[in-house]
């Protein structure tokens, strides 16, 4: 009987996974899974990584070549194509904590280096590499993204950008998106804080974070509407857009941070990538802190969800790193980022039972440090470096693990050499 | 060209003319062949057939030696790249990959040695041949590659490889040489005077690639030459290179190859720069054009005896090639077969020694010169075509724009 209900339950989960693939694919009727709870804090990290030419250290086409090295190796993780050859993401198994995030990160540093090195390739992080050219981006031979590539056009290419998405678990549907609100009201902090694509498409954008102003030419970016407080209101939404034929699954909003149903968590999705994993476990966790003080204070929403105040905190994070101002949704008064950080920090600390939590903290604050990773790279631009060099400067950042060591070098000297 | 000069048009008269109208014939050939799917590079191939040798017989040897320093110019660009693509500090901690590239220019020697000898060649001029038989043509690679627009890890591989098998050339070559000459007819000094005589060519270009980047380093340094500014230096220091080459007549191509491996190794930090020879692809149809056009004659592929032995050394080069690259696990099958195709071009005496004082027949008894011929023959045929579906068999060429 026990073997039966198993074996229909098995069957069940069969034809989830596949309604859910076909509609992720196009190929199928909208469908949007049931929100399936799950341990609150728990985390997954996701990295986009660029796949570079050791000469010119422009993008180079060889993400197949190291999945395939990569699929040959024992591992908890992950690492799957994206959208073009040159782009290749990483996935964290689920995690709980800093040190165990730190661990495994460091462990996909090590091996997509390795394996990248061994078929002639580097790898950076980054939210945006300096220099490519859209038009040269190949779409990775896969119809999932040939399919993005019909449907958004020049788009799928210019989406050669780089990004880090935090899973952080939920253990109620309800909850999740409330969670998801006051975490958007936070996620231009992340935005500063991640900062680190001053240049795109051959220029210096001004910006500490181009990559942040490509997202938003998709006509499903933004933010989750201010009118979702239910899980019940998000199925409505997501059923009357499937009416319209403009959405299909989940995947197809763009939000900052949006539910993500099938892995019962909400997924924060502004980063860039940092420049090494190393401060994407720090970033995650303290994320990771904030969602489970938010769940900690259950009934409250933010006071002000306009999305006005939210697109011009998104706008001056993006525009100035660590150095922008940030205009607090419940009080209305403008702080530093660096500032507010730094009380969240201290605030979060206090409250989290994670061991790790405070060499996380030391790692976030060296991101700050000499205005931010933007900073660290345009420091070499003003001393005569080409994109290239850029580029390569941001490669060999990706080649060593950071240590708190590196984080008071990088305070005293101006951002790892 | 010779008694019916005073009855052609005035314009044939003029070399630039004639070798301008066949790069015209060659893109012209080309842009349609690549309207049908081929190669556009074979534009040049077919015109080179048609004004050269085996054609009309409008551009011929003694025509290209007005342009030998322009060609020599040319191609000293070419293996510029090449040594910029030379990765020594991949090659060396790569292990495994690194030793299967180099193991696979060892090979091709071995292999052709071994063929040449069972069709009858004797023994010191099978080793000459074996010895140019190691390199890669870099005009047909590069040219191929500029053409595709490939890039990728068979790209990679295949662009460092093209070093290597130069410098290995170059060192069996000159102990070939310095054997033939030592024994020859003629022969003024001993195999070990021959060989000092030989290396000291190689030496001397060595020193002056070391001279002329030393040069380089310093100009940029004293200026403070941001990244942007720093091809122009660079420039300059080629052009002197190539200058102190001829007027010593040392080798221009270790010392070329060099200038690039050095640019690319030596000072990583300061040299990342797109200093990318941005007309590879029109030097590579020049280049492709007189070697098509001098050097292809398609009697020579009517002689079966040697025919036959110039395509069993092809394909053994080839086989050998892919052989090498067995135990290496960073490229798939596929990759690899990719990267035996794409590397199977070979060169000729005249393009690994930059000297004209020598030439290759010379050293060569007839039959042996006639297997020369036909390898050079089915090299310009058959070489451009297989590099190419080599870069589209690893899926390195990026020839469309579409979105999908």
């Amino acid at each position: 009987m026990k073997g039966t209900s198993m074996a229909d339950a098995s069957a069940e989960q069969r034809r989830y996974d596949e309604a859910q693939a076909l509609a992720v694919a196009g190929k199928g009727p909208a469908f949007l899974p049931a929100f399936s709870a799950s341990q609150l804090g728990t985390i997954g990290i996701e990295l986009e990584l660029m796949v570079l030419d050791r000469l010119t250290y422009d993008l180079l086409p060889a993400a197949p070549d190291i999945l395939r090295l990569l699929d040959l190796q024992q591992k908890n993780w992950v690492a799957t194509p994206e959208i073009t050859t040159s782009m290749l993401e990483v996935a964290t198994s689920i995690l709980n904590g800093y040190l165990p995030a730190a661990a495994e990160i460091e462990e996909i540093r090590a091996s997509v280096q390795r394996a990248a090195f061994k078929v002639g390739a580097a790898i950076s992080g980054g939210g945006a590499h300096p220099f490519q050219k859209w038009n040269e981006q190949r779409i990775y031979p896969k119809e999932r993204y040939r399919e993005s590539a019909k449907k958004y056009g020049y788009l799928a290419k210019m989406f050669t950008v780089f990004g880090m998405h935090v899973h952080i678990g939920m253990h109620d549907a309800d909850e999740a998106i409330r969670v998801c609100a006051w975490l958007t009201q936070r996620a231009p902090l992340f935005i500063a804080l991640s900062a680190n694509s001053p240049c795109w498409q051959g220029e210096d954008s001004g910006f500490c974070s181009a990559r942040s102003n490509v997202v938003g030419a998709f006509p499903m970016s933004g933010t989750m509407p201010s009118h979702i407080r239910t899980w019940d209101d998000f199925a409505a939404h997501f059923r009357r857009l499937a009416g319209h034929g403009i959405v299909n699954s989940i995947k197809d909003f763009y939000w900052d941070v949006r539910p993500k149903p099938e892995y019962g968590t909400i997924e924060l999705r502004v980063l860039d990538t940092p420049l090494n994993p190393g401060y994407a476990a720090a970033l995650a966790c303290y994320a990771r802190e904030l969602c489970i003080e938010f769940a900690a204070s259950p009934g409250h929403w933010p006071r002000d969800d306009s999305a006005e105040l939210y697109a011009w905190n998104r706008f001056n994070a993006a525009k100035d790193g660590v150095l922008a101002d940030w205009i607090d949704p419940c009080t209305g008064v403008a702080r530093p980022v660096r500032q507010v950080v730094l009380d969240d920090l201290e605030r979060l600390a206090a409250r989290s039972d994670d061991p790790g939590f405070g060499q996380a903290c030391r790692l976030i604050e060296a991101l700050m440090q000499d205005g931010g990773q933007a900073r660290w790279l345009t420091a070499h631009m003003a001393a005569g470096a080409g994109m290239n060099d850029l580029s390569r400067v941001a490669s060999e950042m990706f080649a060593h693990p950071v240590t708190e060591q590196d984080s008071r070098q990088t305070a005293a000297g101006g951002g790892p050499a | 060209m010779s008694d019916e000069v005073a009855d052609l048009p005035l314009w044939l008269l003029s070399p630039l003319a004639i070798v301008g109208a066949g790069l015209l014939l060659s893109q012209v050939i080309g842009v349609l062949l690549k309207a049908r799917g081929w190669p556009k590079l074979y534009g040049a191939v077919i015109a080179g057939l048609i004004l050269g040798m085996s054609g009309f017989a409008l551009i011929d040897a003694p025509l290209l030696m007005q342009f030998q320093e322009l060609f020599n110019a040319a191609a000293a660009l070419v293996l510029f790249e090449v040594g910029r693509k030379m990765d020594l500090s991949w090659l060396w901690r790569s292990g495994r990959e690194g030793a299967a590239l180099l193991l696979g220019c060892l090979l091709r020697g071995v292999g052709t040695l071994a063929v040449l000898v069972a069709c009858g060649l004797g023994w010191s001029e099978a080793a000459f041949i074996a010895a140019i038989m190691i390199a890669v043509n870099p005009v047909v690679f590069t040219s191929m590659v500029s053409d595709s627009n490939a890039s990728g890890v068979a790209t990679y591989a295949g662009g460092n490889t093209v070093g290597i098998s130069q410098l290995v050339a170059l060192l069996a070559l000159s102990a070939s040489v310095a054997w033939m000459r030592s024994h020859g007819v003629n022969s003024e000094l001993g195999f070990s005077g021959e060989l000092v005589r030989q290396g000291s060519k190689l030496a001397l270009g060595a020193a002056i690639a070391l001279l002329c980047y030393g040069l380089y380093a310093l100009a940029s340094r004293i200026s403070r030459a941001q990244a942007s500014l720093r091809p122009g230096f660079l420039l300059a220091a080629l052009m002197m290179d190539l200058g102190l080459c001829s007027v010593t007549s040392s080798s221009a191509l270790l010392s070329l190859l060099l200038m690039g491996v050095l640019l690319r190794n030596a000072e990583t930090r300061e040299n990342v720069f797109q200093a990318q020879v941005k007309t590879a692809q029109d030097i590579g149809y020049a280049l492709l054009f007189m070697m098509s056009a001098a050097l292809v004659e398609l009697q020579h592929l009517l002689n079966w005896l040697p025919l036959l032995a110039a395509l069993l050394v092809f394909a053994v080069r080839m086989g050998l090639t892919r052989a090498a690259l067995t135990p290496s696990g960073a490229w798939s099958r596929t990759k690899k077969n990719a990267i035996a195709l794409s590397l199977c071009s070979l060169v000729s005496f005249g393009s690994l020694v930059v000297d004209n004082s020598m030439s290759g027949t010379g050293y060569m008894s007839d039959i042996a010169a006639s297997v020369m011929a036909a390898l050079l023959a089915i090299n310009v045929l058959i070489a451009p075509g297989l590099t190419w579906y080599g870069l589209k068999l690893a899926g390195e060429t990026h020839e469309g724009n579409e979105h999908g």
